[in-house]
């Protein structure tokens, strides 16, 4: 009698789609408050990979946000002058981190610096992975 | 544009940041230098790398920290073992501004040749312009009135991508060239070698 081989059965590889994305984050700031861990929710579905950020606000604040690791990118809270682009010209971020579906997504640390209500909006594009199957 | 190949949009990794297909701007025809950058060997080493996470550095620390007039300031940087640095860019409170430069504390090689005045390092508004002016960008009609210029982006990238590998460091040099004290910010925007397979928490 011989062994009969064990079968070498593998998991079918998962399917994805990619697609555009823009995930839009609107904000309201006291004057000269700090925000800390502000979430950009994720959507369940998929994925989501950072590829720029743009947007406008009515007065100056200062951002950092985290990458999927959780580390933050910046290593001080960054003037938004100096970070955020414009729709002509969106502030590329490479390498691109990925956020997973459902996840908080770049977690914001916010704080005005205009001393006035603070109105802002900021474009995380980008490229929306669905799994398929 | 006529003799430029067409493209199927298709076809153009948009998972790429910096590839310069997927901006209208960063076309060879509307930014060649910003096209031919990008296209530099280095530069197409770090697009298709792997393992690399983003990261900014703001100097100096802490941020809101003045600089006393007409006075000479450098800051060590601490940084991760491997880090690529791609861009800059520089922002004071005073009109005059403030010189910059960024030295290799190992081999003493200085990123620019000369030290770069911060407007030169900015493409937003002028040293001195109020920060309570909408838009702030040199596009914004206000500002043009004053200081004609063009909206090209936050980042004023190198021409190639400059490595510091320990135990090197980057040392930010910042003269202050105002007579009163100054808030300076010189921003590195950066690529750093992580782990394998700590991509992810």
């Amino acid at each position: 009698m011989t062994p009969t081989p064990t079968s070498n059965i593998t998991a079918p590889q998962p399917s994805y789609v990619e697609e555009a994305a823009i995930y839009v984050f609107v904000f309201t700031m006291q004057a000269n408050i700090h925000y800390g861990r502000v979430p950009v929710n994720i959507d369940r579905d998929s994925d989501f990979m950072l590829t720029g950020l743009n947007g406008s606000s009515n007065g100056t604040y200062t951002l950092n946000f985290r990458l999927p690791s959780g580390r933050l990118i910046a290593s001080a809270e960054i003037n938004n002058t100096n970070f955020v682009g414009t729709a002509n010209q969106p502030t590329a971020i490479g390498p691109p981190p990925i956020y997973r579906a459902g996840s908080t997504g770049p977690e914001l640390d916010l704080t005005d610096t205009s001393g006035a209500l603070n109105m802002i909006q900021i474009i995380f594009s980008g490229i929306r992975r669905l799994r398929t199957s | 544009m006529l003799n430029t190949p067409w493209i199927h949009p298709r076809d153009v990794d948009w998972t790429d940041s910096h590839n310069p297909l997927r901006l209208v701007a960063w076309h060879q025809t509307n930014n060649r230098y910003m096209n031919d950058t990008l296209n530099d060997p280095l530069w197409m080493a770090l697009r298709n790398a792997k393992n690399l996470e983003a990261r900014i550095i703001v100097t100096p620390v802490p941020i809101n920290q003045t600089i006393a007039p007409l006075s000479t300031f450098d800051q060590t940087v601490s940084i991760d073992p491997v880090t690529w640095v791609y861009a800059v860019n520089a922002q004071g409170s005073e009109r005059a501004g403030f010189y910059v430069q960024i030295t290799d504390a190992l081999t003493g090689s200085t990123v620019f040749s000369q030290l770069m005045h911060n407007v030169d390092l900015s493409t937003i508004y002028p040293a001195g312009v109020p920060l309570t002016l909408p838009g702030k960008l040199k596009s914004n009609p206000e500002i043009q009135a004053v200081e004609p210029g063009n909206d090209r982006g936050a980042l004023i990238y190198l021409a190639s991508p400059r490595l510091f590998t320990a135990p090197s460091y980057p040392i930010v040099r910042i003269v202050n060239l105002a007579s009163v004290a100054q808030v300076c910010t010189v921003n590195m925007f950066c690529a750093v070698e992580i782990e394998q397979g700590r991509t992810t928490v």
